[in-house]
């Protein structure tokens, strides 16, 4: 299985529930398409470097997870007709890993994060072994 | 020898330049992370060219993915002459 990891921003003047519904409708499209999540990081609003569709600040929602080419793909059509989606871009990060691998290392790093400096290791490998296949996605023009 | 070009004038002004990721290997490159990214962009959102950063052609190189990448996503301005 592939390892993606795929950031998207979510419209900052959404409601708490919607913005929820906007999370769980990726989620549940990976889980759909036989891939596992692996992490989720919200970082909540922040000021975008430009504006997109008139908004100034947007909601970072980063997403980790393991697939194949369907699950990417299927994933970016989503955020694509979301109107709730202001961006999203796609990285593969490495061609063949095991999610079960991946989630247990997670897991681990959780239980280190009472200790700080956590995904700090982790994330130096990561764009190690990056290949440069990222996908834009614009929603509007 | 190579003062010869340079007759009267001083030769130019060089420091010896280290790559900063070579140099701390705790420094990674990733394209979420604007704060480390902004710092080898001019004001206006260019990337610094290498002869000036001082930085090695493999770390330029992921640094150049990494700050478009940043850009696509709006966590780096394409330029700032547009609005503010």
């Amino acid at each position: 299985m592939r390892h993606y990891e795929t950031i998207f921003i979510v419209d900052p003047d959404l409601s708490d529930e919607d913005y929820q519904a906007a999370l769980a409708k990726s989620n549940e499209a990976i889980e759909k398409q036989k891939g596992v999540v692996v992490k989720v990081q919200e970082w909540g609003k922040q000021r975008l470097a430009y504006p997109i569709k008139r908004k100034e600040k947007g909601s970072y929602v980063v997403v980790n997870y393991c697939g194949d080419g369907g699950t990417s793909a299927e994933l970016e059509r989503l955020l694509k007709l979301d109107d709730r989606i202001l961006k999203a871009m796609t990285v593969k990060l490495e061609e063949s890993v095991d999610p079960e691998e991946l989630l247990r290392q997670e897991k681990e790093a959780q239980e280190k994060s009472a200790s700080p400096g956590e995904g700090a290791s982790e994330e130096g490998q990561e764009s190690e072994s990056e290949t440069a296949e990222s996908t834009e996605g614009e929603s509007n023009g | 020898m190579a003062r010869r070009g340079f007759r009267g004038r001083r030769p130019p002004f060089h420091r010896r330049k280290v790559c900063r990721f070579c140099a701390d290997s705790s420094l990674a490159i990733d394209y979420k992370d604007p704060k480390t990214l902004r710092y080898f962009t001019t004001e206006r959102g260019k990337i610094i060219p290498r002869r000036i950063s001082g930085n090695c052609a493999r770390h330029q190189r992921l640094l150049t993915v990494a700050i478009k990448r940043a850009r696509s996503i709006a966590l780096l301005p394409y330029t700032t002459s547009t609005v503010r």
